[in-house]
């Protein structure tokens, strides 16, 4: 039977973890028995509150056998890495013996087997879904038609390949192009991996265009559709749902379906709406950090900035993962996904945190630091016998006049952490962990000194004459001792996939 | 009403001025495919004195034929080439309406140099017939480059398509006339590229449809340096297979040492054995009166007081939008209303 050299995987950078979990418990829901593989981008080995599916398994960039200088890390973003990965890992399953190999974005639900549907692909060189199947649909949200134009016919989030000379020459093809030109340039017929697509109309004469409304559903092609609940399952246009896309979901903006459009409701789903509300409870389960944890679309992000951003990023200027790795130098990893409850900056108090010295007034979306040095009071529950781990949702005061703001952050006085801020970054975690000894008189000061605070009136900005160093829009606190076990296997997952990784190198090299 | 034994028809849209490449490619289809009608369609007003006894082998039609609402307001926007390729899907449901089974569109620079009978074996099978501007990758220097082209105007070539009397073709072709109609420009910042990109949406509306990969099936510019042309015996072959379908787009015949207007990079002694196949189409062109016809004037360039209509005026017609209408014929200019007088009457009010 097929389903049994069939895999299926994803890729996620840090920010997206919470969504590969979900996704890997909705695959052992409906197919348990198809291995999953997530190739996880992250700085660190860490996955701290991962409740590691027994499924799952991890890859790493390094397990997929391609030349660092074919690697975007250091100049891609993390929406761009992700994408620019998807052949590579394509490849590297086939090259491990699956028959047929499905890619799926995080952000897709399983919710019926995907039997059938590995069938068809088993069939072909590649399978691809288009974004809608009728021109009814393309009228059935303004502007849609132009952006599909833009963006692609085929949505990436599903690529499925069987092992075919002519699948490996386009992925082959595919991963060089993407390797210098995965950027979001419409105007140049660039859109992330997904325009690049378009092409294997000519490139592949196996191409499978799989047009069932029940695979790769998403905002996009469910307004203008069918659907309908039967107790158990849900129908698409008369097609049993087995895979769909949440893109731009944000369980704290619903209804609203998707952040990329704001008139799309999901009420206009009907019976599918229950499922959003639920996988919104699932993401949040799995530590959904809120969307400024997630990579935004520079689309969104020049609708959403209510800072300092310059609109759109270019893919050179934004911030990236390689210099984060050393730049953070003595922060903790950023790859940790909160599971403890988030707290506004402007609402401290409630959580027990006090801004004691050098902050402004609170403002809706948090609060500004004030002059060279700002601190804050953490009171922690009695008798506590872990470390704790302090994460703040935090952005440097960075107009373009300014673009750089560098931050050393204290723990009870002792440095911890230097923290470099661009204008290009978007708002993002950054931790620091205390250990026991440091909790022991039940309260941490963890203090800031801004390296090169500066005010917006002498940058000619406004007449606003406070000097600013960071904008701080939230705090989490939170014991690590919660995932200790998850942690602990996953940490043996990982090492024990080290040694096999380095044991099957070992044999290659003893049979050549 | 298709002639006798004619299930299916080949068709091809000029104005007057480019009426010996209708000749020349209909005349070379006919030849291979001596059963199937050829149709001129006249994006234009026909010129009596231009036509020739032997142009009887081909069936004309004029777009007052294709009944198009509001036409005067159509042929208004666009520019001369423009409203040729915008006229592509009604053209082709025409000639499905009339009763043909299958229609061939060859865009009016085209060669037929053998039978397509392999090609139109897909009717009525398959709703769509289309071929990709590239078969495989671009290995050479700079390929993504040329790739990237592509993607900007389109993954199928607009120059040669089929299309079957299908439900879904039908479908297919009202929503696509309803784009070219009011959207036929060349503006790929914001995904248009005349009436070409929209066939990209293909295999996402149509269930059947077919993707010729024949590499002597309609060569071009675009792909000649990757076909590996071949001249032998007076016989040309793409990739080792018969070349049935060269296309000359962008040929200048005033430039004949270019291939194209649109690279200047495949001249005459780069191409090769392509270098005979230009030579002998140049020839052809000229046989078919180019030279001539070429002089001829444009209907649609004209204002019915003879002034001529410059793009900065077609552009203030269509910056009006929907409001437009009540100019009535965009041509007329010799009474009140007209948009002729609001053209000079220094007003901003639309």
């Amino acid at each position: 039977m097929t389903l049994n050299r069939a895999a299926i995987c994803t890729i996620a950078c840090d920010n997206y973890l919470p969504f590969v979990r979900v996704l890997a418990d909705s695959l052992t829901v409906h197919d348990p028995e198809l291995p999953f593989f997530a190739l996880l981008i992250t700085e660190e080995n860490e996955i701290s509150g991962c409740s590691a599916p027994v499924n799952l398994n991890i890859l790493r960039v390094e397990d997929l056998s391609i030349p660092e200088t074919d690697t975007q890390i250091g100049v891609y973003d993390r929406k761009q890495l992700s994408a620019s990965l998807k052949p590579a890992v394509l490849k590297h399953l086939l090259r491990q013996g699956y028959a047929t190999v499905i890619f799926l974005d995080p952000d897709m639900l399983v919710t019926a087997s995907l039997g059938q549907v590995i069938s068809t692909v088993a069939k072909h060189s590649l399978t691809l879904t288009p974004h809608i199947l009728h021109p009814a649909e393309a009228a059935s949200i303004p502007g849609l038609e132009k952006d599909l134009l833009h963006t692609g016919m085929f949505n990436a989030g599903f690529i499925g390949v069987s092992p075919t000379p002519e699948a490996i020459l386009f992925l082959n093809w595919w991963e060089k192009r993407l390797a210098e030109r995965c950027l979001n340039q419409p105007e140049n017929g660039m859109h992330y991996d997904q325009r690049w697509l378009d092409h294997a109309v000519g490139f592949v004469n196996h191409l499978h265009v799989l047009r069932d409304p029940g695979v790769n559903a998403a905002y996009w092609n469910l307004v203008s559709r069918k659907i309908v609940f039967d107790g158990q399952q849900y129908l698409i246009d008369g097609s049993l749902l087995k895979c769909i896309h949440f893109s731009g979901f944000d369980p704290g903006i619903l209804p609203q379906a998707t952040c990329y459009l704001q008139e799309i409701d999901i009420a206009q789903f009907g019976p599918l709406s229950a499922l959003f509300y639920q996988y919104g409870a699932s993401l949040t389960a799995q530590g959904w950090a809120g969307r400024q944890g997630v990579a935004i679309s520079n689309k969104a992000l020049a609708q959403n900035s209510e800072g300092y951003f310059e609109g759109p990023l270019t893919s050179a200027d934004i911030h990236d993962l390689g210099k984060v790795k050393t730049k953070q130098k003595g922060a903790f990893s950023r790859s940790v996904i909160m599971a403890g409850k988030f707290t506004p900056a402007n609402a401290l108090s409630a959580a027990g945190i006090k801004k004691r010295l050098g902050w402004s007034d609170d403002e809706p979306w948090g609060v500004w630091s004030r002059g060279m040095y700002s601190d804050m009071l953490i009171s922690l529950p009695d008798a506590l016998h872990d470390d704790i781990l302090i994460s703040f949702l935090v952005q440097g005061f960075v107009p373009k006049q300014h673009p750089l703001q560098e931050v050393e952050v204290f723990l009870n006085g002792d440095f911890v952490a230097k923290w470099v801020f661009h204008k290009t970054y978007l708002p993002a975690f950054y931790a620091i962990r205390a250990d026991q000894k440091a909790c022991v008189n039940g309260t941490l000061v963890v203090g800031f000194r801004m390296v090169n605070p500066a005010s917006p009136s002498a940058l000619g900005i406004s007449s606003d004459k406070r000097v600013l160093g960071i904008r701080l829009q939230g705090v989490k606190v939170e014991a690590l001792s919660r995932h200790k076990n998850d942690r602990f296997q996953l940490i043996l997952a990982i090492t024990l996939r080290k040694i096999y990784v380095k044991l099957s190198a070992w044999f290659r090299n003893l049979a050549h | 009403m298709p002639t006798q034994n004619s299930k299916y028809a080949a068709v091809t849209i000029v104005s007057m001025r480019y009426l010996a490449l209708a000749r020349v490619t209909g005349h070379s289809f006919r030849e291979h495919n001596p059963d199937t009608d050829f149709f001129i369609v006249l994006a234009d007003r026909p010129i009596a004195h231009a036509f020739e006894p032997a142009d009887s082998e081909f069936r004309f039609l004029h777009v007052n034929d294709l009944a198009l609402d509001n036409a005067a307001s159509v042929f208004f926007r666009y520019k001369e080439l423009e409203l040729s390729y915008a006229l592509t899907p009604c053209v082709i449901r025409h000639l499905l309406d009339i009763g043909y089974q299958g229609v061939m569109f060859l865009k009016q620079e085209t060669l037929v140099l053998e039978s397509l009978d392999t090609v139109m074996s897909h009717f009525p099978d398959s709703s769509v017939l289309l071929t990709p501007h590239l078969l495989a990758p671009i290995g050479r220097n700079n390929g993504e480059k040329w790739e990237l082209n592509v993607l900007l105007s389109g993954v199928f070539n607009g120059g040669f398509i089929g299309f079957s009397d299908t439900a879904e073709a039908r479908v297919f072709l009202g929503w696509w006339e309803q784009k070219t109609l009011t959207q036929c420009f060349l503006d790929v910042a914001n995904g248009l590229h005349f009436e070409q990109r929209w066939l990209d949406f293909v295999p996402s509306f149509v269930q059947s449809y077919t993707i010729i990969r024949d590499p002597g099936v309609n060569v071009g510019h675009w792909n000649l340096l990757d076909r590996d042309l071949k001249a032998c015996d007076g016989e040309i072959t793409a990739m080792g297979m018969p070349c049935r379908v060269f296309r000359f787009s962008g040929y200048d015949a005033k430039a004949p040492a270019y291939l194209t207007r649109y690279n200047k990079d495949i001249s005459m002694d780069r191409i090769g054995d392509a270098a005979a196949v230009l030579r002998k189409y140049h020839k052809m062109l000229s046989d078919a009166s180019h030279r001539e016809t070429s002089c001829l004037s444009y209907a649609f360039g004209y204002f019915d007081n003879g002034v001529e209509i410059t793009d900065a005026m077609r552009k203030a017609y269509i910056d009006v939008g929907t409001s437009v209408s009540r100019f009535g014929d965009p041509f007329e200019t010799d009474r009140p209303g007209s948009f002729y007088e609001w053209l000079n009457s220094g007003s901003s009010q639309p």
